[in-house]
């Protein structure tokens, strides 16, 4: 499912990121790239969400939000 | 003496790199808690062991891609400078993430040192780091550091040391990335050992074959550039990346990247522990009010009309103490030239100096509580939050939250606020902000707003006439932002990507060193160029000298010094003393000199009484001048009548206590001495308006002032504007200088009470209104010039926003007085 969709603070896992090269390197940079655990702490009607991270909290824009397109961690993750 | 070592700081932003280097070098870089402090490659220099050390602060950056321009600066600066260390900084609380960019590092396959700084933090959150297993596993030293109170820097300067001087054998394990992306970078490794053409000759082959692999553009286009044939190496990369697509959906560059993670969990898991696990710690609860979409926005505004109430509440009485001590500064130096003194040396000294740089000093107390407010929001961590609160509204004019930090930032000064749009990774989003920075109101633009306020708008207007100047400055940015983002920087803004640094207690001795660190500039900037400027300003306005006036001046002053005396001989028989008594004289005319605030005794007990009912009487009418000032009264309203009322009953009770001395000193004070002294002053400001016009300023002034006529400017106005262009500054340098040269007083009488005889309202806020917009400064002009690369940006900045200025002014002036608005 999209990443603006999810609920908050329940944790998530990355399973795609349909953003331009750029982007994609950026989020990885920051911890963000398939494979990868992550929690939504804020998710306003607009504006950019907080995500918690790694262990940091990083604000990333809605538009490249809904490129990115996560699983519940808690279950079996693929790898 | 072996050669000079050079050590150099990478790391993430805001992991403390600039604290350790302070710490260190023992200099005073600017920290802050946001991403994104340092964007430029700070040097220091110290002799350790008798050997010259040169310390690099780098940009913090996330990874050695080729993204963004910090990225770009700080891998260059190790490809190409080749530190013989790096010292890579790590917030140890987020160690797995900072440890990508250590990772990137290593396969740079520069001399590495990692210090685990923020232990303090670190320790805090629970985690525990087995150093010794985690340093074997990666093959490089690690030293763990607390950059605040300085501890493990020692042990971390002397690892980096014998790191450089190769007593510690550098060699890191090679890192692992997977069977399949092993055996093709292994391949590439192969295919380019083969080959002639590498630019990379010094780096290892593993390293350009990952980053051939993961098409990085820097690395493809140095290799094109080599000239040589690197066809069959391309194809090779390329056959690399198809094998690897049959197996994964990711392209190369993201399966490198998932690797690095790999390796970096991999060894967090043996060597990491985390003793307890908290949720919501401090910042998360503080950020669920401060980043609320419905309380932040209203924080934000309360926090924004604080630092300026701070600014002028506290700066205000300092500054009148450091104008009651320059006013004293004038008047100590007139004294040694005597009275009516021609000198031009007394000239320079005080109307030139004192004048022109005391009057830019005076302000150095606002100033430097505007950049301690900004470097709490900086240092606390909340300028971040600012940015995130801040995206919404930047998104509808085409920018976005993180262009804010600049701008806000431009509210101290443009320069820096210039070299922060590097945080910017997209070049349109960064060119935007930098034409529009100018138009925050930079604080050496408030001195001009302090003279110009109190002396045209009574006090309760003062606050939201300073407050409509700078938001006037933000709409106009955003109108201008939205134009340009809609005309020349069509596209699409790069998306937001900031991290929230956890808040953080600024600690006194940043926020003092911070403070300084600006007022030391700002003096030395008063000290240098504006000194210049205001004694090339002072000479042109005091010369040439005029030689013949128009009129008999001398003898018309003569004349109505000969009528005063004769009418105060009348006062002297009305009061029953005898005729050619000229004590009375001789104390008024010291009175008046001093201010009128010491009185002489004669020997006389009836003219000591006369005397001193004259004062009496001056001080309740000055008294009562001042409340309806500082109240801001306006005649005929409830309050006015009420407080002339009371003063008025001060006069009568006078009158009755001295019924014989009270009818005589009321009429000396306003038929004997007002008369003379406004007829006196009228021909004194005649020959100073002569001497003026007759001056090299006043003539180029002239030359100019039909193109600033529009905006109801008068030829002083132009010269101090042309002084503006140095440094916004000098404007009221400028007006001092122009003001007080040819007069005698010079550094007593106020220049706000000059402005307020020459001016009107309506062009007082025309003053601002176009200093706000016109050309920034000379040293802004540079800045954007560095920063953009191209003389055209920095000239479009120049003249756009000068002929924007004079466009927008011309139409206040000319509508304010078409309707007779504040004229
Ligand atoms: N508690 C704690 N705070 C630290 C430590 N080291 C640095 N800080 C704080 O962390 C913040 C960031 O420090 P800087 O030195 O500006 O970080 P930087 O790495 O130079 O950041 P950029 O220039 O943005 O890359 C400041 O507020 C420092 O006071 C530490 O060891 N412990
Ligand atoms: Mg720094």
């Amino acid at each position: 499912m999209l990443l603006t969709d999810t609920p908050i603070e329940i944790p998530l896992i990355v399973t795609a990121v349909n953003a331009g090269r750029t982007a994609q390197a950026r989020l990885a940079s920051m911890g963000i790239l398939p494979g990868e655990k992550l929690m939504v702490l804020r998710n306003d009607i607009n504006g950019p969400l907080v995500l918690e991270v790694k262990g940091t909290r990083v604000a990333i824009g809605r538009g490249l939000c809904q490129k990115v397109m996560v699983s519940p961690g808690n279950e079996e993750s693929k790898e | 003496m072996g050669k000079e070592i050079t050590i150099a700081f990478a790391g993430n932003p805001n992991s403390g790199k600039t604290t350790i280097f302070n710490r260190i070098t023992g200099a005073h870089q600017h920290v802050g808690n946001y991403p994104g402090v340092t964007v430029d490659i700070k040097e220091g220099k110290r002799n350790i062991d008798g050997l010259p050390v040169k310390f690099i602060d780098l940009p913090g950056t996330y990874s050695l891609t080729a993204l963004s321009e910090e990225e770009l600066v700080s891998r260059n600066f190790i490809v190409e400078s080749k530190p013989d260390v790096v010292i890579d900084v790590l917030d140890a609380s987020t160690l797995e993430r900072q440890l990508y960019l250590a990772v990137q590092l290593i396969e740079l396959g520069v001399p590495l040192v990692l210090a685990f700084n923020m232990t303090d933090v670190a320790e805090k959150a629970g985690f525990k780091f087995d150093i010794p297993l985690l340093s074997d596993l990666l093959g490089i030293p690690i030293v763990q550091t607390t950059a605040t109170s300085g501890k493990g820097l020692a042990e971390l300067l002397q690892t980096a040391l014998s790191v450089a001087r190769q007593k510690i054998e550098h060699e890191p394990k090679p890192l692992v990335y997977g069977k399949e992306l092993d055996t093709e970078i292994d391949r590439i490794v192969t295919r380019l050992s083969s080959t002639e053409v590498n630019p990379y000759i010094d780096l290892p082959l593993k390293w350009s074959a990952i980053k051939l692999l993961e098409n990085d553009s820097e690395v493809v286009s140095d290799f094109m550039n080599t000239g040589g044939d690197v066809g069959e190496l391309f194809d090779a990369v390329e056959g690399s990346r198809q094998r690897l697509a049959r197996i994964y959906s990711d392209p190369a560059d993201m399966l490198i990247a998932e690797a690095r993670y790999g390796i970096i969990s991999g060894a967090a898991s043996e060597a990491v522990t985390r003793t307890v696990e908290e949720r919501h710690n401090f910042s998360d609860r503080l950020d669920k009010v401060l980043i609320n979409p419905f309380v932040g926005m209203p924080i934000f505004l309360v926090l924004m009309y604080l630092v300026f109430w701070l600014t002028f509440t506290i700066g205000d009485p300092l500054m009148g103490w450091l104008e009651t001590g320059f006013a004293w500064l004038g008047g100590t130096v007139n004294g040694w030239f005597g009275e009516g003194s021609e000198s031009p040396i007394r000239s320079l000294l005080v109307d030139g100096i004192i004048g022109g740089v005391g009057g830019v000093i005076v302000f150095l107390p606002n100033i430097m509580l505007l950049f301690i407010s900004i470097a709490v929001l900086e240092d606390t961590g909340y300028m971040a939050r600012a940015a995130f609160i801040m995206d919404r509204l930047m998104h509808k004019i085409g920018l976005h939250g993180k262009s804010f930090i600049p701008m806000l930032i431009g509210f101290g000064c443009s320069v820096p606020a210039i070299m922060g749009t590097r945080i910017l990774e997209n070049k349109r989003d960064r060119l935007v902000t930098i034409l529009i920075i100018p138009l925050m109101s930079c604080g050496a633009r408030l001195p001009i707003y302090a003279l110009i306020i109190p002396a045209f708008f009574p006090s309760h207007l003062q606050g939201p006439m300073l407050w409509t100047i700078y938001v006037i400055g933000i709409i106009l940015a955003v109108v201008l932002a939205k134009l340009l983002r809609t005309t020349i920087f069509k596209g699409e803004s790069s998306p937001f990507v900031m991290e929230l640094p956890p808040y953080r207690t600024p600690t006194i001795q940043g926020l003092l060193i911070h403070a300084w660190d600006r007022g030391r500039m700002y003096l030395k900037k008063a000290g240098t160029i504006i000194l210049a400027i205001s004694i090339l300003l002072w000479w042109a306005t005091a010369y040439p000298k005029l030689q013949i006036y128009s009129d008999d001046y001398d003898s018309q002053l003569e004349t109505l010094r000969i009528d005063y005396e004769t009418e105060l001989m009348d006062v002297n028989l009305e009061l029953g003393l005898p005729d050619g008594f000229d004590n009375i004289k001789i104390a008024l005319d010291k009175w008046i000199e001093d201010d009128r605030s010491e009185l002489t005794t004669t020997n006389s007990l009836l003219a000591d009484r006369f005397l001193e009912t004259v004062i009496e009487i001056d001080e309740i009418r000055i008294g009562f001048d001042r409340a309806v000032d500082e109240q801001g009264l306006i005649e005929n309203t409830p309050d006015f009548i009420t407080v002339k009322y009371v003063f008025e009953s001060r006069l009568t009770e006078l009158e009755e206590s001295k019924p014989d001395y009270f009818p005589i000193a009321e009429n000396y004070l306003d038929n004997i001495l007002s008369p003379y002294l406004a007829q006196s002053s009228e021909i004194e400001f005649k020959i100073y308006e002569e001497n003026l016009n007759y001056s090299i300023m006043g003539r180029f002034g002239r030359f100019l002032e039909p193109v600033f006529r529009p905006m109801g400017y008068d030829w002083k106005l132009v010269t101090a504007t042309l002084g503006a262009l140095a440094a916004k500054e000098v404007f009221v340098a400028q007006l001092g200088i122009v003001f007080s040269v040819g007069e005698a007083d010079s550094a007593s009488s106020s220049l706000r009470q000059k402005l307020m005889d020459n001016y009107s309202p309506l062009i007082g806020f025309c003053i601002m209104l176009f200093s706000l917009i016109s050309a920034p400064c000379v040293a802004t002009l540079v800045v954007t010039r560095s920063e953009t690369r191209s003389w055209g940006w920095a000239l479009f900045q120049f003249f756009g926003l000068t002929v924007l200025a004079w466009i927008l002014t011309t139409l206040v002036y000319q509508v304010g007085t078409f309707f007779g608005i504040g004229v």
